[in-house]
């Protein structure tokens, strides 16, 4: 009996010594999160226009490649679009949607002053860019 | 809010400033990101809305006289549309130089205000041409 009280007291230290552990590594990450946060936002912009120029780039090289062809219909064209590449399409769409949803956000915080309408606005571009990439994955299912 | 927030007296901006070159390309850049987001988002809820609305003869016949249309007003618009984006990806270009920390003199600037204005015409025009 006191054996096994011994060995609940050695769990109860092991125990402690943990908590005190993820606490320190907790507090110790929320400040690094709490410093950067600020300039995540500018690095985020930065990040998804410097990608989306060269998918944007490469989009455009591969239309004009397979527009000299014969295709007449839209759907032949999008065929042969994604014979040269599989993932381009949603790739360009998912960072150029989330470069235009951050886009729309600056334009309503400088010019949207009432705070109920600008959250809902924020929320309301963010169902419409994901509408519109759902919309582009289901018709790629096609192909 | 109270109303008293709502029609505050503000200082004229938009009568009294001359913006020029500089002004105008910035805030174009704007107005560019605005139509063109609008435009993608106009060509998916038209989609949408013609496929789900197929089953209506009024809808399909607005459809079908649409996709038979080559009328100037269209290409028009389909011309604004490529030179305003080929605008704005010079001019987003423009954005990241200024941010790495170059080109902040105004010779810079000037050049490149030209070589943005000329390029995304021509560049335009070829590709409407093109398609």
């Amino acid at each position: 009996m006191v054996q096994k009280i011994k060995n609940w007291i050695k769990i109860d230290i092991l125990l402690d010594y943990l908590n005190k552990v993820c606490l320190y590594c907790f507090f110790k990450i929320q400040r690094y999160i709490r410093q950067k946060e600020s300039s995540l936002e500018w690095w985020s912009q930065r990040f998804m226009s410097g990608a989306a120029l060269p998918l944007i780039l490469v989009f455009l090289v591969v239309t004009f490649m397979n527009v000299s062809q014969d295709n007449i219909t839209i759907l032949s064209f999008l065929e042969s679009m994604y014979q040269s590449f599989d993932y381009l399409i949603i790739i360009t769409t998912i960072i150029v949607g989330w470069h235009i949803q951050a886009g729309m956000c600056e334009i309503l915080k400088d010019y949207v002053h009432r705070e109920k309408l600008k959250m809902v606005s924020f929320f309301m571009v963010r169902v419409l860019t994901i509408e519109s990439m759902k919309f582009v994955y289901f018709g790629s299912l096609l192909f | 809010m109270k109303d008293i927030y709502r029609n505050r007296p503000i200082s004229p901006h938009v009568t009294a400033y001359n913006l020029g070159w500089t002004g105008s390309i910035s805030i174009l850049h704007r107005i560019t990101g605005i139509v063109l987001s609008l435009y993608l988002l106009f060509i998916v809820v038209a989609f949408k809305f013609f496929s789900f609305h197929m089953s209506n003869y009024q809808i399909y016949e607005i459809g079908y006289h649409l996709n038979n249309m080559n009328g100037i007003l269209l290409s028009i618009v389909g011309l604004l549309l490529t030179i305003s984006f080929f605008f704005h990806l010079m001019t987003g270009i423009r954005h990241l130089l200024w941010d790495t920390g170059t080109g902040f003199d105004l010779k810079f600037i000037t050049k490149s205000s030209y070589v943005i204005v000329m390029a995304s015409i021509s560049v335009g025009l070829i590709t409407w041409l093109i398609l």
